[in-house]
């Protein structure tokens, strides 16, 4: 007899403590089921993160490289020399006798105003125009063996007499212009005019050689720079685009709903729509565009027509229906006020009869359809969306021709719905469609083929085929997954 | 064929749990294969019927594959699965019954039981016993009887008072006495002298 309670614990763990039994073999399916389910929200969640984080990225490099327009100078400084340096050669050439005063005039010149400035360049100026000084006295001293000898003076001692002074006149010009910078940072920034102080006396204990040097080596990185820069032109792409496109409608639904649905078209619609590309080069290969595209999307539904005089030529006299078309006729739902529809890509909610339509009391017991919509109306659903593309190109070909394979992903906004009945008495709206989804996402893939017309301007004509990741309707009856092939097609500017 | 592939199981169980932390299949399969059994017999017992307790493991299986991670290898490893189990039936039960309290009735003495008609009875009917108690008995009794815990710890899991959870316990083991000498038809007194 079981009086104590821990007697009755111990009977039942002794039975049911190490009790197994098999589970039924689906539930390990149902497990892993749901682990890809989780695995593929992941993975969705995941890109649509990279989305956005590129997003950012891409207004990040936008602002950092509007913050860079005034590193621009470095080639204008460059320009301004050449000219100089071209200036001095031809004087050059012209009197061979006075080109080493003129060479060095403007430098005693300058390095007197150096001087005043208190700037260590002063001291340098000086230091090779005194080193110089004996070879100017000799030219003027000795014309006569000047003229006999002004084939060899003119090409072994101007040429060194020119460089000399080439360099010189390149350094005084560039610390004019450096000096002249200086002094408008000076008033805008008195931090940077604190900076400024620091590298002067820095440049003051420098050596001459030293700031010469470092003055070359700054130019030399600057110069190439400015040719890293014309060597790949893209930087930033700005694309007007065409898009001609047509959708094929894939779509699915439960036997249920598609008993009492209208008869989708399978004729494809050429839609157009367009938009603004921006696009960035992130390396000569790879390119990130994204930008705003409007779109349009369609399926049309009608009635099946056939030929009454082939069905009821038992009934009626010969020839009585010859040429006759007839129409099925659509179920609708007629419930609390609301006319219903059912279509390939939703139920498609009447607000406004058309015109040539009857309504009839449903002759037959159709699943929840008590409707008859006497028509011969074609109906189109009409989705507009505002897309936001993703896309990362990769440049297979990059010359006047060029030619990118690309892939990525849109996100679609619908912007407008719109149902609408086309007849003999024209197109009109008569409702909309239930249950669609406000955001959507597909996937493109294809292949970007551009045509240079001038440095700048570039011809783009790229076939893309895209696919929806999802139903475009939320309705659980209907999965409306088109994929649209287009040809975007336009014109791009680069800066 | 199968028990070598059990004894195999047992002897890499630490292998195949690096391996379902990887998120490889076949590791994950071979655990589920494994511990699925006594697992699905632990749900049994948190459950009012099959349907329920399938659930429960399918849940607490999702739990094991998402945070194998974070098990440390210092405990048993069926020990941890066992205890996700039990809060994946604890969670339903918060989620399912917290809102309905159960009427708490005074501890009554039912037919008593001999020890003999339980020892002939099979785990499968007192598992059907087991299941036909109020929720929130069954989860009492389990959480006392099986793992373990003290009043206090189910007073603190299932958000009752250790009053209500003492007083559960004691209505719980007066229905299994009453049912299972029902079930048997057979009044324990027979056998006392």
């Amino acid at each position: 007899m079981i009086k104590d309670n821990n007697q009755l614990d111990d009977l039942f763990r002794s039975k049911l403590d190490d009790f197994e039994q098999e589970p039924p073999a689906y539930v390990w399916s149902r497990i892993q089921e749901q682990q890809a389910g989780n695995k593929r929200r992941m993975l969705f969640f995941y890109l649509k993160g990279a989305g956005v984080a590129a997003a950012v990225l891409l207004a990040f490099l936008l602002g950092w490289q509007l913050q860079q327009q005034p590193e621009n100078l470095a080639p204008v400084l460059t320009d301004h020399q050449v000219q100089s340096d071209e200036k001095t050669s031809q004087s050059e050439s012209s009197d061979s006798a006075t080109d080493t005063k003129e060479g060095t005039l403007p430098i005693q010149e300058s390095t007197s105003a150096e001087q005043s400035s208190g700037l260590a360049f002063a001291e340098s100026g000086r230091g090779k125009s005194a080193a110089e000084k004996p070879e100017t006295i000799d030219s003027n001293n000795t014309i006569e063996f000047q003229i006999t000898a002004n084939a060899d003076a003119s090409s072994h001692g101007r040429q060194l007499d020119t460089e000399d002074s080439e360099n010189r006149k390149q350094e005084t010009q560039q610390f004019q212009l450096l000096r002249l910078l200086h002094l408008e940072l000076d008033d805008s920034f008195k931090e940077q005019a604190q900076l400024a102080d620091l590298r002067r006396k820095q440049r003051e204990t420098a050596t001459q050689f030293n700031t010469f040097e470092q003055n070359q080596i700054e130019e030399n990185a600057r110069l190439l720079a400015a040719n890293r820069m014309s060597e790949s032109p893209a930087g930033w792409q700005l694309g007007a685009m065409l898009t001609p496109g047509v959708s094929v409608n894939q779509s699915s639904q439960s036997q249920n709903y598609a008993s009492s649905m209208a008869i989708p078209d399978s004729k494809d619609k050429l839609q157009v729509g367009g938009g603004i590309s921006i696009e960035y080069k992130t390396h000569k290969r790879w390119s990130v565009q994204s930008g705003v595209y409007y779109s349009k999307l369609g399926q049309t539904s009608s009635n099946q027509s056939f030929q009454p005089e082939a069905l009821y030529s038992d009934v009626v006299s010969d020839g009585a229906l010859r040429g006759e078309v007839a129409y099925f006729n659509t179920a609708v739902a007629v419930k609390s006020g609301e006319m219903l529809m059912n279509t390939a890509a939703g139920v498609v909610a009447i607000d406004r009869l058309p015109t040539n339509a009857r309504l009839s009391s449903g002759f037959e017991t159709l699943a929840a359809d008590d409707g008859i919509l006497l028509t011969q109306t074609e109906f189109e659903q009409q989705f507009e969306y505002i897309e936001i593309p993703l896309i990362l190109r990769y440049q297979l070909i990059d010359a006047t021709f060029e030619l990118q394979v690309l892939g990525g992903l849109n996100t679609s906004v619908l912007v407008g719905n719109n149902a609408y009945a086309n007849s003999e008495y024209g197109n009109e709206r008569i409702g909309e469609t239930r249950d669609m989804n406000a955001v959507n996402y597909s996937t493109s893939f294809g292949f970007g083929l551009g045509y240079g017309l001038s440095n700048k301007i570039s011809l783009h004509v790229e076939p893309q085929l895209r696919y929806f990741m999802g139903s475009l309707n939320s309705n659980s009856n209907v999965s409306f997954k088109p994929y649209t092939i287009g040809v975007y097609t336009g014109l791009s500017y680069q800066f | 064929m199968i028990l070598t592939n059990f004894e195999w199981i047992l002897k890499d169980l630490r292998q195949l749990i690096i391996d379902s932390v990887a998120g490889k299949s076949k590791a994950q399969a071979q655990l589920y294969q494994y511990l699925a059994p006594k697992m699905y017999g632990v749900c049994l017992r948190y459950s009012k019927d099959e349907t329920e307790a399938e659930d429960n493991l399918q849940e607490g299986f999702l739990k094991v594959f998402e945070k194998i991670g974070s098990f440390r290898h210092e405990g048993s490893f069926e020990g941890w699965v066992r205890r996700i189990m039990v809060n994946a039936a604890l969670e339903r039960y918060r989620k399912n019954h917290l809102m309905h309290p159960v009427e708490d009735m005074g501890v009554f003495d039912g037919p008593e039981l001999n020890e003999q008609i339980i020892s002939e009875m099979s785990a499968k009917d007192l598992m059907k016993i087991i299941n036909e108690l109020p929720p929130r008995y069954r989860m009492v009794f389990n959480l006392y009887v099986f793992e373990g815990f003290n009043h206090k710890e189910i007073a603190e899991e299932m958000k009752i008072s250790v009053g209500t959870s003492k007083s559960n316990l004691a209505r719980a083991r007066a229905i299994l006495q009453d049912k299972v000498v029902k079930v048997f038809g057979e009044i324990a007194n027979n056998y006392s002298a």
